[in-house]
């Protein structure tokens, strides 16, 4: 969205010894100038969380799954293991992974070139990489 | 001073308008009153005292001449050192808007000062008095999610504008503004030292010769390690100025905070807008009770100018290590 990365600077837990716990905070700055802070986790409870925000020069964009709930079932003791558990969930006419798959055949049966290119995943897969150098150096890593 | 005898509270300058918040409180206090304001603005200063029904002095030096305990100090940030140099001389008690000085210069003078005069020094940084932080301070002290890992702290706002975006007066723009508040629950929370600060700074928000955006990363002598955003950030049209938001990752679990999270959601057609409308406990009144006790019972400030001049000290590392493009140590910026 924003074009390529500059530089990469991150702080985690990665070679801190800590068993079946990673976290990271990662600040990266793209040639365009943009600046973007992203945390990675596999350290906390609660589920499953994405959370976005672009905050622009004329307004902000802001998405948050765990506000984005349509549809609760709750449920009273006796149904559930240990007290009532109301259950969110987001339901989608068709899940993105359909979605993904359907894209995916498209482009074999119509010769077309997939919308997420090849080179892009390397350029995410070398941020990650630039990330864990930064945090295993504890320097910004130039890309 | 006699047990009945409310604290006599003086006001010098309205420039940061925290200082109407702050006076409005002091009248919602008995154990406090206002005995006048000065202001080198006097069209603002002449606003303000049939605001807050007292009295209008020409200078600031009239002010401390008065029979007051204490000052609120709230100008422009670089005449912080100024004003709180003369009140102390002047044997009056000071709390002082943050940052506490826009140079580790400054701030030493200040904390110098108050210790040679026997006045106390308290830096205003009302988020340590919400019930939330205090809350998730205990939880934390308490071992609740065991031993804390890492923290990523967010106070972004709309652009402020006037002198604030002036760095000639304000000594920086939002990363000196808003890191501070952090910085401060950081330290308060954990009981650690930064040592180091990372920081990519623009002013990509509104494109002018003030930093308005920044993520910080920091270190903290137990090798923790955080990152602040304390950009401005939010647009105007935001339903709400601002926001502080933390979460404190430890090894038994994590707390999330949000310090706006009592809120109801306003939508008016008279101003077309919808806000967020706030009904938490209001931080600035338990920071000048606590700084009014102080007074009252002879005990130390809850926040000192020391701890002050040490979240300060974060954000002039950050600028540091923007222009240098690597981490840079609290002690190689004078700290």
């Amino acid at each position: 969205m924003f074009g390529p990365a500059e530089r990469v600077f991150a702080k985690g837990l990665y070679f801190s010894g800590i068993p079946d716990k990673d976290y990271a905070l990662i600040t990266i700055r793209f040639k365009s100038g943009v600046i973007a802070h992203v945390e990675g986790s596999w350290a906390t409870p609660g589920g499953f969380r994405v959370m976005l925000e672009i905050a622009g020069d004329k307004g902000l964009i802001s998405f948050d799954n765990q506000e984005a709930v349509p549809l609760v079932i709750g449920k009273f003791a006796s149904e559930a293991a240990a007290g009532g558990v109301p259950v969110p969930s987001s339901p989608t006419h068709v899940s993105p992974y359909y979605l993904e798959l359907q894209h995916f055949i498209d482009c074999i049966e119509e010769g077309r070139k997939p919308d997420v290119k090849p080179e892009e995943a390397m350029a995410a897969v070398a941020l990650c990489n630039a990330a864990i150098e930064s945090i295993r150096t504890g320097k910004p890593v130039e890309l | 001073m006699s047990e009945t005898k409310p604290v006599r509270i003086g006001m010098m300058s309205f420039a940061h308008m925290h200082a109407g918040s702050y006076a409005s409180c002091i009248n919602q206090i008995p154990e406090a009153e206002i005995v006048g304001i000065a202001d080198d603005n006097q069209e603002r200063g002449q606003d303000m005292a049939k605001r807050f029904k007292t009295k209008l002095f020409n200078s600031y030096e009239e002010l401390l001449r008065q029979d007051i305990d204490a000052v609120i100090i709230c100008p422009e940030n670089i005449r912080h050192k100024e004003l709180t140099i003369k009140a102390a001389q002047a044997g009056k008690h000071v709390l002082c808007e943050k940052p506490i000085a826009p140079t580790i210069a400054d701030g030493r003078a200040m904390i110098e000062e108050c210790k040679k005069q026997g006045v106390k020094l308290m830096t205003a940084f009302p988020c340590r008095f919400s019930p939330v932080m205090v809350q998730a301070r205990q939880a934390i002290k308490n071992g609740q999610i065991g031993k804390i890992l890492a923290i990523k702290g967010a106070n972004r706002g709309k652009c402020p504008g006037g002198w604030f975006t002036d760095l000639s007066l304000s000594g920086g723009g939002a990363i000196l503004d808003h890191t501070v508040h952090i910085a401060d629950i950081i330290r308060w929370f954990t009981g650690d030292e930064v040592t180091d600060a990372y920081a990519e700074i623009s002013s990509l928000m509104k494109h002018k010769d003030f930093d308005d955006c920044g993520i910080l990363s920091i270190t903290l002598d137990s090798g923790v390690f955080a990152t602040i955003d304390p950009s401005w950030s939010r647009p105007d049209s935001f339903p709400i100025w601002g926001d502080v938001l933390m979460a404190v990752i430890g090894t038994e679990g994590a707390i999330w905070i949000d310090i706006m999270g009592q809120k109801m959601n306003l939508y008016s057609d008279r101003t077309m807008t919808g806000s967020w409308e706030c009904w938490g406990s209001d931080s600035d009144l338990l920071m000048i009770k606590s700084f009014v006790d102080s007074i009252v019972n002879g005990t130390s400030v809850e926040v000192t100018g020391e701890d002050g001049l040490a979240a300060v000290a974060v954000a002039l590392a950050a600028y540091e290590s923007t222009k240098r493009r690597e981490p840079v140590r609290l002690s190689e910026i004078g700290y």
